[in-house]
């Protein structure tokens, strides 16, 4: 088939085209052509070759469909739309496809979110992308199109086994909650100190798991989706946390449930669209070590633990295993858009999204720029936050890495102000070498840093030590690895939540996570050492660190214990009184900055406040009149502000005011 | 005289073995768990006081903190009015007067400042709550002890 790589030729083309259609154009090629370019999402730079993702109007899909009906089984390689056919022939169409599968128990959702109205056509990888695209967008019925960019793994992908880490195998620590071997390796969870694995370790850099293990210690009501490379579901330390789709007959090659997957047992490879295959090497590992850190299975006498990994009796949170990378290939837009889509139609509550676009190649400078490109990938992303699988939470919770390349911004998707974007602290509480920060980044979380235990003692200590392929257990430094402890404790949140019969909106959980930190600024002083990319020894300033690694490290105990309730402010009678918000949030030292404040009526009434609550520098002036109590809603912003367009995420913390004539100096309530 | 003496003593044994309370109000003892004050829920203020007879008191309160913080004093009881000082010195921030219903299942607490009743069941205080496993900051990251030479 010839391929036509001359976009003069289909613009020249497209006008007369135009003129049978209600949608007239008389514009000139130029014109045209920049009509065409405002429907482009994204650029051809680091897209895949020979492949497009096309969104139609809502009345041409139907002719879309139509089409697709006409075609009794094989591939599909024409539209219906006769503009849109011609382009097709002159690209080498191999497939015109739908995007998201149809969901026989989800199509309609599916349909009212637009959805079904994504297409990805794949073409000869010799025609140029950009003008393949612009010949698409030239025709009116096609709304937008999308390069399908390549997103990457937040992490260099090197991991070490356990065995050749120079690490000695300890005994099980942890306060001796958990029997799991190599608990006393995973500092990331509760870091005691140990010098062997690195001398200038702090104790209390962590994640606080311990004390709230105590508590909680996950739910299997609750599904983690982890978008990534396959995890190794037969691995004895994740196995009983696997997610398992009961409607499903493993290995029969057929779709059992209708879900549009066939043998989708514990989850999908959207690479390749076929059943999982547990991963065996150790460069396919990043999938299995993510799910561990979620929820490898605890108290099982076996490896390492999990944060919501349950107490050994089956209870702990569910990992499904959404592939989007295999090997070299996958990565892409439309695998990743899918694979989240799956993740809402088939129970997940929480995506665990350990990738990203690099900074660099795919320089989204701001929320705007990313929220109005309405890409395949954003819209299944917004169908999964509107999908509520859990009874503790209205929707789904959108977790993602910050990025590795040191870059002073979060890479994006994470970085919208919709998702959670997470940076990597090592065991002194410093930032990670590599770790992105600033605008767009909103919480860290431990994620390893590898030279400092390399350079003092050639071992691997100071990474994050979880599950890898081939039965095993790994290293692995990254933003990869500190996202996962977000996720895994925004599942032992929900099942705390749901045994303690809580209910939150997403927003509101996403504000627990948010505010349930410790500072991590004082910190960001001084330099450390790192290895540079071409080996040489530096130092890397912490100070430009200091605000812009978001509100604080993630501390899993504030987690549960915001879950319980709200805290209270004491205010005065008949004074003024200055509040600072930010002193009630985590250990009082959070990087949150106030925007706004809003007191109901009634709760005014009740206080006796008659002139509206001010923010002025950052803290809040209210007087009350009445002695009594009354909700207060604080609008603040959660992480850095680019002051061009990246806001850092707008959260809402409600905290509950008491006015008393007589507040014993020491805080206690009598 | 020596008959006018010996009555006192036996009214004041009498006094000190059944202190007399004013009709609705009783000894405070007992371990009471807050159920309201104003429009305060137990999901925003969190408090379970436990008065012993002897006159110290353990206070638990998870409010003006994400944790559940403990207190505790001595306190003195005359007639309905309640008094008392925490451990470090700090007295109460007003005086209250308790009441009763007969059956002693709630304790309402009105304070002098005017703040409000506060109303408290008469419970056994979770072991989660006494223990410890829900009060208390992180290990190892208090105050400056983070700090790295630079």
């Amino acid at each position: 088939m010839k391929i036509k790589t001359d976009l003069f030729c289909w613009l020249a083309a497209v006008p007369l085209l135009f003129s049978c259609t209600e949608n007239l154009h008389e514009d000139t090629p130029d014109v045209a052509e920049g009509a065409a370019a405002g429907k482009l999402i994204f650029s051809p730079a680091n897209a895949v070759k020979g492949s497009l993702l096309v969104y139609f109007s809502e009345d041409a899909v139907e002719r879309v469909e139509k089409s697709a009906l006409t075609k009794a089984g094989g591939v599909m390689t024409r539209s219906g739309i006769d503009d849109f056919d011609s382009v097709l022939e002159n690209i080498g169409v191999k497939s015109l496809s739908r995007l998201f599968p149809v969901d026989v128990r989800n199509e309609e959702r599916t349909r009212k979110a637009g959805l079904h109205r994504w297409y990805t056509v794949r073409f000869d990888e010799g025609a140029d992308l950009k003008e393949a695209a612009l010949a698409m967008a030239s025709v009116a019925e096609v709304s937008r199109v999308e390069f399908n960019q390549k997103l990457k793994t937040a992490t260099d992908l090197k991991v070490t086994p356990l065995s050749e880490s120079g690490m000695l195998t300890k005994a099980a620590s942890g306060g001796g909650i958990f029997n799991d071997p190599y608990l006393g390796l995973q500092w990331n969870y509760e870091n005691t100190g140990n010098t062997e694995i690195y001398s200038g370790i702090k104790a209390g850099a962590d994640a606080n798991c311990t004390q709230a293990w105590k508590l909680c210690k996950g739910d299997p009501r609750v599904i983690v989706a982890v978008v990534d490379q396959a995890v190794q579901y037969d691995h004895p330390d994740l196995a009983a946390n696997m997610w398992v789709n009961s409607g499903e007959v493993p290995g029969n090659g057929t779709d059992d449930d209708g879900n549009g997957m066939a043998d989708d047992v514990h989850g999908f490879n959207f690479v390749k669209g076929t059943a999982l295959v547990p991963p065996s090497t150790l460069d396919a590992s990043h999938g299995t070590h993510v799910a561990g850190t979620v929820a490898a299975v605890n108290n099982n006498g076996e490896g390492v633990c999990g944060i919501a990994g349950g107490s050994g009796s089956g209870d702990g949170v569910r990992i499904m295993s959404c592939q989007i990378f295999d090997g070299e290939e996958g990565g892409s837009s439309d695998i990743t858009a899918k694979a989240i889509k799956y993740a809402a139609d088939n129970g997940a509550c929480i995506i665990q999204c350990s990738f990203g676009y690099d900074p660099e190649e795919i320089p989204i400078s701001s929320d705007e720029e990313y929220g109005q490109s309405a890409s395949a990938e954003k819209q299944a992303i917004d169908y999964f936050i509107g999908t509520k699988n859990c009874d503790a939470v209205d929707g789904g919770i959108v977790i993602f890495a910050a990025g590795n390349e040191t870059y002073p911004t979060s890479a994006y998707p994470g970085a919208y102000k919709d998702y959670i974007s997470v940076t990597s602290m090592s065991c002194d509480f410093t930032p990670a070498y590599y770790t992105n920060y600033g605008p767009g980044c909103n919480i860290a979380a431990p994620g390893g840093d590898a030279y400092q235990s390399y350079l003092e003692n050639g071992g691997s200590g100071s990474q994050i030590l979880s599950t890898v392929a081939g039965g095993e257990y790994g290293y692995f430094q990254g933003t990869s690895m500190a996202c996962p402890h977000v996720s895994g404790i925004a599942a032992l949140g929900l099942s705390y939540a749901l045994q303690t019969g809580k209910t939150f909106s997403i927003q509101e959980f996403n504000t627990i996570l948010l505010t349930s930190v410790n500072g991590i600024d004082r910190y960001c002083t001084g330099s450390k050492q790192y290895v540079t990319e071409v080996g040489s020894l530096a130092r890397l300033d912490l100070s430009a660190y200091r605000n812009n690694m978001g509100t604080g490290y993630i501390d899993a105990f504030q987690v549960l214990m915001n879950i319980r309730g709200t805290t209270c402010i004491p205010v005065g009678i008949g004074k003024q009184t200055t509040i600072d918000p930010t002193a009630y949030i985590g250990d009082g030292s959070p990087r949150i900055s106030v925007s706004s404040v809003s007191i109901p009526q009634e709760d005014r009434t009740r206080l006796g406040i008659t002139s509206d609550p001010v923010v002025f520098g950052g803290k809040i002036l209210v007087t009350c009149t009445r002695p009594g109590s009354g909700m207060m809603t604080v609008t603040m912003r959660a992480g850095t502000n680019s002051g061009s367009g990246m806001f850092g995420k707008t959260i809402e913390k409600e905290f509950a005011l008491i006015a008393r004539e007589s507040h014993p100096e020491n805080g206690g309530w009598l | 005289m020596a008959m006018a003496a010996m009555t006192l003593t036996a009214v004041l044994g009498c006094k000190k073995n059944a202190p007399e309370f004013p009709e609705g109000s009783g000894p405070v003892a007992g371990q009471w768990h807050m159920v309201s004050w104003n429009s305060i829920s137990g999901g925003q203020a969190d408090v379970y006081i436990s008065f012993d007879e002897d006159g110290t008191f353990d206070l638990y309160q998870r409010v003006y903190t994400v944790y559940y913080e403990h207190y505790d004093g001595t306190y003195t009881q005359d007639g309905a009015q309640v008094d008392g000082t925490y451990s470090d010195g700090t007295p109460w921030g007003c005086s209250y007067t308790a009441r009763f219903p007969e059956d002693r299942s709630r304790m309402t607490l009105t304070p002098s400042d005017g703040s409000g009743d506060s109303v408290y069941e008469a419970v056994q205080i979770p072991d989660e709550i006494l223990s410890g496993l829900l009060s208390g900051s992180k290990a190892g990251d208090s105050g400056n002890s983070g700090f790295r030479f630079l």
